[in-house]
């Protein structure tokens, strides 16, 4: 029943919590400035780049965790409450993903009429489609994370 | 709704675990799920499959509504109070 966890990082539900605070942060932060800074500092730009690549390790472990496994377990690896708990984080994970892909789009079309800051080149623009999936590969398993109490270890 | 609030539905379970000497990982193999899910069945934050109802009834050998209720059980105490002052 529990064979996902043969195959994944064991992670308690704290863990996981803070670890996919810190990829959001990092990932956020090593974009958000990038973007909001172009004439950024050399030494700024690569302690930027070591935050993103940190949080996109975050977001990958996360992935690979009990938490990620566990959402994207078929039916016969887990039983009927974590399935339904599965089915709800992936369609909690589906609205953040909407919902970020039309803010993305609005902002798009925003920052060419108001200058706000964009991509500088198709590069920079491809870092940023590539963070929205890998993130959204972690995103059903850290939502299943922040729904699962912490207090689980006396029920074994 | 939250794994986490409670349901309309109540159970025995954690008296009749407790009375069989099960722990939740002996009785979760019993019905195959996780260990995990009793604990949520016992605290109430998780309604169970008309199968798995069943099968948790069977493994107690008792008819499911004795393991299940809409209504809340009337506490242990109060009942044997009132067998004692029949």
């Amino acid at each position: 029943m529990d064979s996902t966890r043969q195959f994944a990082v064991r992670m308690q539900p704290r863990t996981a919590r803070l670890l996919s605070l810190f990829a959001a942060l990092a990932i956020g932060l090593g974009h958000g400035l990038e973007l909001a800074v172009p004439d950024i500092p050399r030494t700024s730009g690569q302690l930027l780049a070591v935050l993103r690549l940190a949080g996109l390790g975050g977001a990958i472990l996360l992935f690979l965790s009990v938490w990620g496994q566990q959402a994207m377990a078929k039916d016969a690896m887990i039983d009927e409450r974590q399935q339904r708990e599965r089915d709800r984080a992936f369609a909690a994970a589906h609205r953040w993903m909407v919902a970020a892909a039309i803010l993305a789009f609005f902002y798009t079309d925003l920052s060419r009429k108001l200058g706000l800051p964009l991509p500088a080149d198709s590069g920079a623009a491809a870092d940023l489609i590539n963070v929205y999936v890998l993130f959204s590969l972690a995103l059903p398993g850290v939502v299943l994370a922040w729904r699962t109490p912490a207090d689980l270890d006396d029920d074994a | 709704m939250n794994a986490n609030e409670p349901l309309g539905l109540h159970n025995r379970l954690a008296l009749f675990r407790a009375e069989a000497g099960l722990s939740r990982k002996d009785l979760a193999e019993q019905v195959g799920v996780n260990p995990q899910t009793i604990g949520f069945l016992e605290r109430g934050q998780y309604g169970p499959s008309l199968e798995l109802g069943l099968k948790l009834a069977r493994v107690f050998g008792v008819p499911v509504e004795t393991l299940f209720s809409l209504e809340p059980f009337v506490p242990l105490a109060r009942q044997l109070g009132a067998r004692v002052g029949e």
